[in-house]
């Protein structure tokens, strides 16, 4: 993947649009916060980054986000060649997500200047990658991502979160559970 | 809009334009090589075990789809490098035996060279490759 940037540029002006859409909503315009993060999921054998970019709906502590994310670097996989059951093939999959993010907050404490809840995040969208040295692709099509984790969020502003996250990998090399931390920012007004 | 919030809102702002500075700063204390290279390293790792004693490679430029056979080498040792051309994408397979089965191990990299200017001279490094064809 020769054009990570250009994908990390596509999801923030999708996230700029989430933003826009919020706003034209009737009602909304001072009820809704543009917001950015940024994550990292890992386990035993992989390590994936991202970004996110979208609109946090204040007063029902959800949030909407459109998020690219990449394996740093790649990861080998064995593949049953589809000529010979006798072959394996071991590649260096790179593999990457690009799609939205719906996350719903419920806070159990509020101390001062901060909320402490519980988060569950669902995602949706595109997984496709690439096999270094060849152009043989592998598997591209709709995925999804769970999280579920403890967060803070200090001064209505930083949302900390770090937690479980599932995302199927479809490979028996890549475990599909994952641990992930996060942090966000919300551009609140006041 | 409180203190705090200023502050982690500066802090954002800040790893946004760290990550966006161009340092356009006269440094005389790095080391300039100002001839555009000729050449890099390709380095291939490759596994070594009972059933493999040597593993055999093939080197190809470009994708291995191309064609393109640059060399073949039978390896000896789990890490070995090459000099070769710049700016020239690389790709190899190395051939294992796995049993009653073949395993074929399958990477590519690119050896790159990047300019940056120092002093008003252009300053070039070349990014090697390293192909991983060792087995997991």
């Amino acid at each position: 993947m020769k054009h990570r940037s250009y994908w990390i540029r596509f999801s923030q002006g999708i996230g700029a649009a989430l933003f826009s859409m919020a706003l034209s909503l009737p009602g909304l315009q001072a009820q809704v916060a543009p917001e950015f993060g940024t994550h990292i999921a890992f386990n035993g054998g992989d390590f994936n980054w991202g970004g996110q970019f979208g609109v946090d709906f204040v007063p029902i502590d959800l949030s909407l986000r459109a998020d690219f994310t990449g394996r740093a670097g790649s990861k080998r996989v064995l593949v049953e060649s589809p000529d010979n059951p006798d072959i394996l093939i071991q590649y260096r999959e790179a593999r990457y997500l690009l799609g939205l993010e719906a996350e719903k907050r419920i806070t159990v404490f509020e101390p001062d200047d901060a909320y402490i809840g519980f988060s569950a995040g669902i995602f949706g969208g595109l997984s496709f990658g690439d096999y270094r040295g060849t152009d043989v692709a592998p598997y591209s099509g709709f995925t999804y991502r769970a999280r579920l984790a403890p967060f803070v969020l200090l001064d209505q502003t930083v949302l900390f979160k770090a937690g479980y996250e599932y995302l199927p990998t479809r490979t028996e090399d890549i475990s599909n559970h994952r641990v992930f931390i996060s942090v966000n920012f919300l551009l609140m007004s006041e | 809009m409180s203190a705090k919030r200023y502050f982690f809102l500066g802090l954002a702002l800040s790893v946004f334009i760290a990550a966006c500075n161009n340092n356009t700063d006269c440094d005389t204390g790095i080391t300039c090589d100002t001839q555009y290279p000729v050449s890099g390293l390709l380095s291939i790792r490759v596994t070594l075990n009972a059933e493999n004693t040597r593993v055999p490679v093939a080197v190809y430029k470009g994708q291995v789809e191309d064609s393109v056979l640059y060399f073949v080498d039978t390896l000896y040792s789990e890490k070995i490098s090459y000099n070769v051309d710049v700016e020239q994408r690389y790709s190899a397979v190395a051939r294992y035996n796995a049993g009653d089965k073949t395993i074929l191990a399958i990477d590519g990299d690119k050896v790159k060279v990047s300019s940056e200017e120092n002093c008003g001279y252009d300053c070039y490094t070349v990014k090697d490759a390293a192909l991983r064809l060792d087995l997991r």
